[in-house]
């Protein structure tokens, strides 16, 4: 990650010595948070033109591309008038340049286009399969580091153990497994033979929250599975170098428990490298609940870009290209938030 | 799927090797580890020599259809039995995972390709350029490798090669990012201005200071992004926008078994399994590598 982002040190700017003694507490606050908020606006300004560059080079590699999309959306026996006239329709006849203008100024409207079939707004696609990817994947997250940090955590500072050697083969064997490949092992067991879970079909929010939340545990697990093994393995390792300091050496000597010691000692400084990568870890669930959706028919984003994938429906997937990496984005921003108060002394780098 | 990230985020925290050896678990793991990753080796190579040798074997044509012998359990002339058309199931698995290497080389070569010379240009040059340069490959790093695949698919049609592509220029900010890293500190060392005040070239302080520094990193990252190739590619074939039927991929063949769920688990199980192998198999392998080619040690 850019980490909190090498244009040298970002909190020596902010509210000289002088400054900070008399201020009113609300003044404080502000010069506490100045150079949050600046990394926060920095960030921000960086994504807009970032996000225009992923949409101009979508539009610029599908102009280069052999493949029809006029073609592909009325089949191979259409001939060659109608294929011609949905060109026109679709502004496919025209440079690339112009129509990225075209969609770019429906942009700055607060648009995304019209999928190709239907002249269905994205945005409504999109919006309709939100609100299932969000909860499959903030699910998967909140599994991911309810297991994988105290696990990591515990076996960090007992290397060794019984517990550190078979959770290390484990989570080896778990990092390897295909997610959907897991989604169907699960099915097989949990719905087909035992029946303790519903199978697959789409996901009601609006109905009874219990039988919702039922509809969700294998997905879930098997997004989260080998999320939970990378993850185990990096707080293990960071926990591991921390258990071995000089302060924490010292401290246990001294006779703390090692609840105490983990909770004082280790824990804030373990955890930013798993923070890291937990915020890695959504950019990459997001991708993975693409397959595991289509596997259990749910409708979320990803299936809907599969879909329309398939069907070469090009502005559909580019609308949730660019939702999924302004999300990242914003996560990526959140984590560095959050290891600027994990790591004081990361402020600076 | 585990792109770990450097644990020496605090510079003087200590690094994995002191732990190890201050953890007194010295030889003994680290042998084991070794013969670990030599099993997995073995392991490897058997399965490429056999997926590369199938078309000699003994074995039944992939795509021969034999209805009246469809969904048979193990018998002597299907070793794995045969699946929904009758095809023999392990001569579909050896062309499947033949299919499922080429493709995560691909993505592995591409991202490497991409990534490797312009991370080593920016990281000994510096200046505003690395800063563009940095930047361009942030706005790639914020697109999942398996979104950039589908929308790869959108624009290029159902294949699998363009799929790949996209896999790999979704894992170059990694290999960008750690070359960049290993050059800007390597070029700011004594041993470099040494070397490059007794007359020695740029490009050869790169081949010989840099490259020998970063290699244990890349080969990680390497292994990590060729494991989920593998696994990027089932999944892709698996919905159809990979490999397209009747051609045998490690997807292609969970999808038509997805049905048989309930009849004929195996055929789900096995093409599952053996990604299970093969992505065990590569991170084993370069466990033992980064092991032996750095001092500086993963506790794993």
């Amino acid at each position: 990650m850019s980490g909190i982002s090498g244009r040298g040190p970002v909190v020596a700017l902010v509210g000289g010595a002088t400054a900070g003694r008399g201020a009113k507490p609300a003044n404080r606050f502000v010069q506490k948070a100045a150079p949050l908020l600046r990394m926060v606006a920095r960030r921000v300004g960086i994504a807009v033109p970032l996000l225009v560059l992923v949409s101009f080079s979508v539009f610029a590699i599908s102009s280069i591309s052999t493949a029809d999309p006029a073609r592909a959306i009325l089949g191979e026996g259409a001939t060659p008038q109608s294929v011609a006239q949905l060109r026109h329709q679709l502004g496919l006849d025209q440079s690339f340049l112009h129509r990225y203008w075209d969609w770019l100024s429906g942009v700055a409207h607060g648009g995304l286009g019209n999928s190709w079939y239907g002249n269905i707004p994205v945005l409504t696609k999109i919006s309709q399969g939100l609100p299932t990817t969000i909860s499959l994947v903030l699910a998967a997250m909140i599994l991911t580091a309810v297991v994988g940090i105290p696990l990591g955590l515990y076996a960090g500072m007992r290397r060794g153990g019984k517990v550190d050697t078979i959770a290390n083969s484990l989570a080896a064997i778990g990092l390897a497994m295909p997610e959907f490949w897991v989604a169907l092992v699960l099915i097989l067991l949990l719905s087909v033979k035992l029946r303790v879970l519903p199978g697959t079909g789409a996901l009601t929010l609006s109905g009874d929250p219990w039988q919702a939340a039922r509809h969700l545990v294998i997905p879930v697990v098997a997004i989260a599975l080998p999320q939970i093994c990378a993850l185990y393995r990096q707080t293990r390792a960071s926990a591991a170098i921390v258990a071995q300091q000089d302060y924490v050496r010292t401290a246990r000597a001294g006779g703390i428990s090692e609840w105490s010691l983990l909770r004082t000692r280790v824990a804030k400084n373990a955890l930013v490298a798993p923070v890291t990568l937990l915020g890695l870890q959504l950019g990459r669930m997001i991708g993975i609940a693409a397959v595991v959706e289509s596997v259990y028919g749910l409708h979320g984003i990803g299936s809907i870009a599969v879909q329309a994938a398939l069907t070469s429906d090009l502005p559909v997937v580019l609308g949730v290209v660019l939702v999924t990496a302004a999300v990242v984005m914003a996560a990526n921003l959140l984590t560095d938030i959050a290891t600027y108060y994990l790591a004081p002394k990361a402020r600076n780098s | 799927m585990s792109a770990e990230l450097p644990l020496r985020l605090h510079p003087g925290l200590g690094t994995d090797a002191e732990v190890l050896t201050s953890a007194g678990v010295g030889t003994w793991r680290s042998f084991a580890r070794q013969r670990l990753g030599l099993v997995a080796l073995i392991v490897l190579v058997f399965i490429v020599a056999a997926t590369l040798l199938a078309p000699l074997l003994p074995l039944a044509d992939p795509n021969a259809q034999v209805l009246i012998d469809r969904l048979q359990g193990p018998t002597w002339h299907h070793w794995l039995g045969t699946d929904e058309l009758g095809r023999d199931e392990l001569a579909r698995l050896l062309a499947a995972t033949r299919i499922s290497l080429w493709a995560a080389l691909q993505a592995t070569v591409v991202g490497v390709a991409l990534g490797v010379p312009i991370g080593l240009t920016t990281g000994l040059l510096g200046g505003r350029l690395d800063g563009v340069v940095s930047r361009l490959f942030d706005a790639v790093q914020s697109m999942p490798a398996l979104m950039l695949a589908i929308a790869s698919v959108a624009v290029f049609g159902r294949q699998l090669t363009p799929a790949m592509v996209a896999v790999g220029v979704a894992f170059s900010p990694t290999f960008y990012r750690v070359s960049r890293a290993a050059a800007s500190t390597v070029s700011r060392e004594t041993y470099v201005e040494a070397s490059r005040s007794m007359g020695q070239r740029t490009t050869r302080i790169v081949f010989s200071h840099i490259i020998g520094n970063v290699a244990s990193t890349l080969i990680v990252q390497i292994s990590t992004t060729f494991a989920f190739g593998i696994l990027a590619e089932a999944a892709l074939s698996y919905l159809g926008l990979g490999v397209q039927p009747p051609a045998a991929s490690l997807g292609s063949m969970l999808t038509s078994a997805a049905i048989l769920l309930n009849t004929s688990p195996q055929l789900t199980l096995l093409p599952g399994l053996v990604i299970i192998l093969l992505a065990l198999c590569v991170s084993q392998v370069s466990n033992a590598v980064e092991y032996l080619t750095s001092d500086e040690v993963g506790v794993r």
